[in-house]
């Protein structure tokens, strides 16, 4: 069990008779980015309120560092830092003396932790700001000074790149990268952007509906995502018969009107251009692409209502 | 636990609270003394005492100006909590909930008493600058000592009866609810203060305590300890099994 950082087993939670969190199995590793991906009332922050006990479960168990939540103190939980939803700090503090209430109640004292925890979010210039003074962003930043401050083994973030701006983004990215590549810290964090998703994480989950549906690596995501190259052409079903009569080639895929995917022989695209131009087909655009990230989502959870 | 009272201390900076429990402290003992400067006026056989001036200030502060302000003190160091959504993250440092209440509960006690000094040491300052320009009686250390030693005990009542806005305050998560009930709770102290049940209304009780008027009331002393100590301690218990259910959702 300790291979994984979080790890839990039927997490239930029920509001009402309504259930928000059905029987989640959670496997999050050691030493990984772990993204867990799904629409907006999905059940990503539930499922994160229940791991940090801010919400007590239905049902279910967590193990965090392989031990059984319910069978220890807090201990573990000084292991951790998070910031869930909007980053929420006293409004009538500053970001200083906003870490520092976080710190005494953590047992440090020490002042150089709080303002390296600032110098890192690039909030050490901002520090005698009041916090009902700063932008979404410098409190996102703040948010993640206040979790990251002891150095937790376990970050849980819940949307941390909301509110940042594009350059936000990419720091914050960055900073999170580097956290778990050079200190190994383990990274557990929600979001629905899957651009975003696909450049940090190392491992996804997909929940919908309160259920997680699944749980892949990335790359291995990819690799059974098979590539394809796609042609857009004027005439597909004369293109279609080019295809097979001329290059013999077999498995390909019609999409809607004009779209063409080919499976194989994607390497003589060029020769293959080349012939369906000489057959009168006017083709707009070759590429070609690997499985996205949004597609496989949008076929796990379906895509038939705004979420 | 001294951690917790410290950042407890540290989260009421700047905090308008405060300004308006000191400003508290000061109006009512410089309303009072106006009062009854007007009354030595008007009738020539009254003399002003600090006995006189602190009896009293300590009637409005128990019956009005304490259940009103303090209670809104009370419900402001939790409802902000929620207004603020600042438990979930203080409650993933970790800290233990009950730990958590208690660090409340004490800053609420240390406020009280704070506020109760700093309604004494008014009380006394003004009366000493009246005595410049009125003939003030019963102005030294052994009147005012003990003066001080029945307004900390004033404040212990005070802060019995203050725990079940605590409570509601939990329940409420914001203001608006807290505040009609403090309304209502005050306008009651009011209204019941001459009247037979005054000894058995807690809030009233607590002052009829205090000045030893109780027994008068026709309330026996005991039952109004027992109600006034059953009155905090269900408040305090109370909030303690609802806060360790709750989720912070």
């Amino acid at each position: 069990m300790d291979k994984y950082a979080i790890e839990t087993v039927n997490l239930t939670k029920e509001y009402h008779g309504r259930i928000v969190a059905d029987g989640i199995n959670l496997h999050v590793p050691k030493g990984k980015i772990y993204a867990l991906l799904g629409r907006n009332g999905a059940g990503k922050t539930t499922t994160m309120k229940m791991l940090l006990r801010l919400i007590r479960p239905t049902d279910g168990s967590i193990y965090l560092f392989g031990e059984n939540c319910s069978r220890f103190g807090k201990g573990n939980y000084h292991r951790i830092g998070s910031v869930i939803e909007a980053p929420a700090f006293y409004e009538n503090l500053t970001a200083k003396e906003n870490l520092e209430i976080l710190a005494r109640l953590r047992g440090m004292h020490r002042r150089d932790t709080i303002e390296n925890a600032l110098f890192a979010v690039h909030l050490d210039k901002e520090d005698k700001k009041l916090f009902r003074e700063y932008s979404l962003g410098m409190k996102q930043r703040l948010g993640l000074a206040a979790a990251v401050m002891h150095e937790p083994e376990l970050l849980i973030l819940d949307e941390p790149m909301n509110g940042l701006d594009p350059i936000g983004i990419h720091e914050t990215r960055a900073y999170l990268l580097q956290l778990c590549r050079e200190k190994g810290t383990t990274i557990f964090v929600s979001s629905h952007v899957l651009n975003e998703v696909e450049q940090l994480a190392d491992v996804i989950g997909v929940i919908n509906k309160g259920k997680l549906l699944e749980e892949t690596n990335l790359q291995e995501l990819y690799r059974q995502r098979r590539r394809y190259a796609e042609f857009e052409v004027s005439d597909v079903n004369r293109a279609a018969f080019v295809l097979e009569r001329r290059f013999r080639i077999s498995d390909y895929a019609i999409i809607g009107n004009n779209i063409l995917r080919l499976y194989e022989k994607i390497d003589s695209r060029a020769q293959i251009n080349s012939g369906l131009v000489a057959e009168g087909i006017f083709v707009g655009k070759v590429c070609v692409e690997s499985g996205k990230l949004e597609e496989y989502f949008t076929e796990l959870v379906g895509g038939d209502t705004i979420g | 636990m001294a951690d917790i009272v410290y950042c407890e201390w540290m989260k009421l900076k700047r905090s308008k609270m405060i300004s308006i429990g000191v400003l508290g402290s000061f109006m009512v003992p410089l309303l009072v003394l106006v009062n009854d400067i007007r009354i030595c006026r008007s009738n020539p056989a009254a003399s002003l005492s600090l006995g006189w001036i602190y009896e009293d200030t300590v009637m409005f502060l128990m019956l009005l100006f304490g259940p009103l302000v303090l209670a809104a003190g009370a419900v402001y160091l939790i409802s902000r909590e929620y207004t603020e959504k600042t438990l979930k993250t203080i409650f993933a440092v970790p800290i233990g909930r009950g730990q958590f209440l208690a660090g409340k509960f004490t800053v609420l006690f240390i406020l009280v008493l704070l506020f109760m000094i700093l309604s004494w040491l008014n009380i006394v300052i003004m009366s000493l600058i009246c005595s410049c320009f009125f003939d003030v009686s019963q102005i030294d250390l052994l009147s005012a000592v003990p003066i001080l030693f029945q307004m900390m005990i004033g404040g212990i009542l005070l802060f019995a009866t203050l725990t079940p806005f605590v409570y509601l305050a939990l329940r409420a998560k914001g203001m608006l609810v807290p505040f009609i009930v403090i309304a209502v709770v005050s306008l009651l102290n009011v209204v019941l203060s001459g009247s037979p049940a005054a000894g058995f209304y807690p809030w009233t009780a607590a002052y009829l305590l205090l000045s030893g008027r109780l027994e008068q009331s026709g309330c026996p002393v005991w039952l109004g300890i027992s109600i006034l100590l059953s009155v905090g301690v269900s408040g305090i218990a109370a909030s303690m099994f609802r806060f360790r259910r709750e989720d912070m959702a």
